[in-house]
């Protein structure tokens, strides 16, 4: 980690001298302040506790010099929520994105910490596995949206028919998980662990070096009926896979991060006033714990995702089914063999387009347990934004369910944001 | 000398007659052919105020390329901070042969998701961007959409215009029906009125500024205005240019995700 850092601000300290020396032009700097807090509801072990409470300094600077291009997004925040851990380090730093991109038209080349999304399905993921997320964070953001930036180099080419990009990432970035102890989304995450008693171990990071580098490569075709792409990706999972150990009278949780190899395809098809997308992915031989016995096992997982959209006037509809499927048996990994979910995403702008209502939700197909998020975007003006929003929980009949375990973080949350 | 005379008077009179004689659809073509250029490329500043005054600033950047068999355009948001960078490529076929269109290919392009979506290419009524424009407005016309009918001339302000009234085919649009003045002497747009399902005047257009600029003529302001919501928007814009050299690179997936199109 200290030496991915260092490589980082290495890197951005050469961006801006760049930037400075050969006189970049158009230099813009643009920002916001982002403010959220959030309180558990009445029926939660959390009623009345505060469940999100932040404020988020974001920067851009952004500039160009011929067909030269750097981006840097760097944010400041400040985390109230984190007074409630044994070690508050309230205030963090995090550089989201930072790059140079040098455009040649038909043919770009992008070095830095970036951010790519993959795939055609909304708030689920079937061939976004490109970059990780940030699960440390509560917010009204959607999960999915709140991704990590990864450092690669990504070379694209290609016309106004096809896009190539291939990627080569040096570092591997693991999903960010809530391992600091006491705070909210720790003791949610890790609920089943602290009732069982098991104390956490060490997580092993693969080491910085070239055989443990990723690949990936997305091919995307635009054509007059559809849109279609094919992915590939070969790295690490960006979660650890996880393994108790006992060590004298205790319990131990250990984790590493396993290789896997990814072949995906989506597809967007507009028929008159809808889009229909469709997305599958296959991971050979991916690694899944075996809590009971404490090994790794290997299944292939098959994922694929329906969806439709429908935008006229002032409405967007959009729904989705997803399915995911896994081979041999499933017991032992504590999961089905296959889960399947579906989503539904309503909302309306008014008083042209300052006023947004809206409400998406995704219900758990196998124990109908579900997320449902209604959701208000006022503008007052084109620089301050408010937003009011309730994160459902809710269990269905059986406790196992992906989204009923949440249910103590059911909470109202209201943000502010000032852009400039 | 009387013979001669005679000629000339006639063929000067046959001239205006035959001018005269335009139809509504002719007039409507000829408009509809001003915008013959390969190249178009302006800014816009789009201020969108409701009826208590309270304004909202959007500034884009417009290119469009005709090549040939389909048009294409794109649309890159650059203020304010919250929709910078958000991209609308859209490609428009040439008609068939049979008289069919097919639906333009449309995609979004939006930066706090970074990711580009296909959207549906068929006519929208709904509003573009929060402005009082329309996704149809920014179409291009189809003269066999509608049919139309010359209403006689009138002046907006010093300009001397054709008036004509354009009926949609299609009746259960939001707008079946508007007026339109046609300047007789460039056949441009200079004012609209928009009538809704209840024939009730919906909105209303004006050109201003219009001049020629790189031998095509152009419209540097226009307003549109909701009336009964009192609802308007200016779209202002700058350095135009037309014929002017754009690369087809900036008409592509790649570009908008790039965001390097200026």
């Amino acid at each position: 980690m200290k030496r991915k850092t260092a490589f980082l601000l290495l890197f951005l300290c050469g961006l801006l001298s760049f930037a400075s020396a050969t006189g970049f032009e158009n230099l813009n700097f643009s920002g916001s302040l982002k403010t959220e807090a959030g309180v558990g509801l009445w029926y939660t072990d959390y009623s009345g506790d505060f469940t999100a409470g932040s404020l988020t300094a974001q920067g851009e600077l952004k500039g160009y010099f011929g067909n030269s291009n750097i981006f840097v997004d760097g944010r400041l925040i400040f985390d109230a929520t984190d007074f409630s851990s044994d070690n508050p380090e309230i205030f963090s730093a995090k550089v989201k994105e930072a790059w140079y991109l040098y455009d040649g038209s038909w043919w770009s080349i992008k070095i830095g910490r970036q951010i790519s999304t993959w795939g055609a399905a909304d708030g689920l993921t079937v061939t976004n596995v490109l970059c990780p997320t940030d699960y440390t964070v509560f917010s009204s953001e959607k999960i999915t949206d709140q991704k990590i930036g990864i450092d690669a180099v990504k070379l694209s080419f290609g016309n106004a028919v096809f896009l190539v990009d291939a990627y080569y990432i040096p570092f591997f970035t693991p999903s960010q998980l809530p391992l600091k102890e006491g705070t909210l989304m720790n003791k949610v995450f890790f609920e089943e662990l602290y009732e069982s008693g098991i104390q956490f171990g060490k997580i092993e990071k693969p080491a910085v070096n070239l055989k443990n580098s990723e690949y990936a490569l997305k091919a995307a075709f635009f054509l007059p009926f559809a849109d279609f792409s094919l992915y590939g990706f070969y790295g690490f999972d960006d979660l650890p896979i996880e393994k108790v150990l006992t060590l004298g009278s205790d319990y131990y949780l250990f984790g590493e991060y396993k290789r896997i190899g990814m072949a995906g395809f989506d597809s967007s098809i507009p028929i008159k006033d809808f889009t229909l997308r469709l997305e599958t992915s296959v991971l050979p031989e991916k690694c899944f714990a075996n809590y009971t016995e404490s090994i790794y096992e290997r299944h292939t997982e098959v994922s694929g995702l329906a969806g439709l959209d429908w935008m006229k006037d002032d409405w967007t509809v959009s729904a989705q089914y997803y399915g995911d499927w896994i081979s041999g048996r499933a017991k032992a990994i504590e999961r089905d063999k296959y889960e399947h979910s579906a989503t539904l995403n309503v909302s309306r702008t008014f008083s042209g387009g300052n006023l947004e209502i809206g409400v998406s939700g995704v219900v758990g197909l196998n124990y109908l347990d579900s997320f449902i998020q209604p959701k208000i975007d006022y503008a007052f003006t084109d620089n301050i934004k408010f937003s009011l929003s309730a994160m459902l929980y809710n269990q269905g009949w059986s406790e196992k369910g992906k989204y009923g375990k949440y249910r103590d973080l059911s909470s109202v949350i209201l943000s502010g944001k000032f852009s400039f | 000398m009387k013979k001669i005379i005679f000629t000339v008077l006639a063929v000067f009179l046959s001239s205006a007659l035959f001018a005269e004689n335009l139809t509504g659809y002719d007039i409507m073509k000829k408009s509809k052919d001003m915008d013959c250029s390969k190249t178009s490329e302006s800014k816009a500043t789009m201020e969108i105020v409701n009826k208590k005054g309270v304004k909202r600033v959007r500034e884009v950047l417009m290119k469009e390329k005709d090549f040939g068999s389909e048009k294409k355009s794109v649309i890159v948001f650059q203020t304010p901070k919250d929709v910078a960078g958000v991209a609308y490529l859209s490609i428009e076929y040439e008609k068939k042969n049979d008289g069919t269109k097919k639906d333009s290919d449309n995609w979004l392009y939006m930066p706090a998701m970074k990711k580009t979506r296909r959207i549906s290419g068929s006519e929208s009524e709904g509003d573009f961007m929060g402005t009082d424009f329309t996704y149809s407005d920014m179409d291009e016309l189809d003269l066999d959409k509608e049919n139309y009918t010359l209403l006689g001339t009138e002046k907006i302000g010093d300009e001397e215009c054709y008036k004509i009234e354009a009926v949609r085919k299609d009746t259960s649009k939001k707008e079946p029906r508007r007026i339109v003045w046609i300047s007789k002497e460039n056949f441009m747009l200079y004012k609209a009125e928009y009538f809704d399902r209840q024939n009730a005047l919906h909105r209303v257009l004006t050109c201003e500024n219009i001049e020629k600029i790189d031998g095509y003529y152009s419209s540097g302001k226009m307003t549109i205005k909701n009336v009964q919501t009192e609802h308007y928007t200016v779209l202002t814009r700058s350095q135009i240019a037309f014929d002017k050299d754009i690369s087809d690179s900036i008409f592509t997936v790649s570009a908008l995700e790039r965001g390097t199109i200026r």
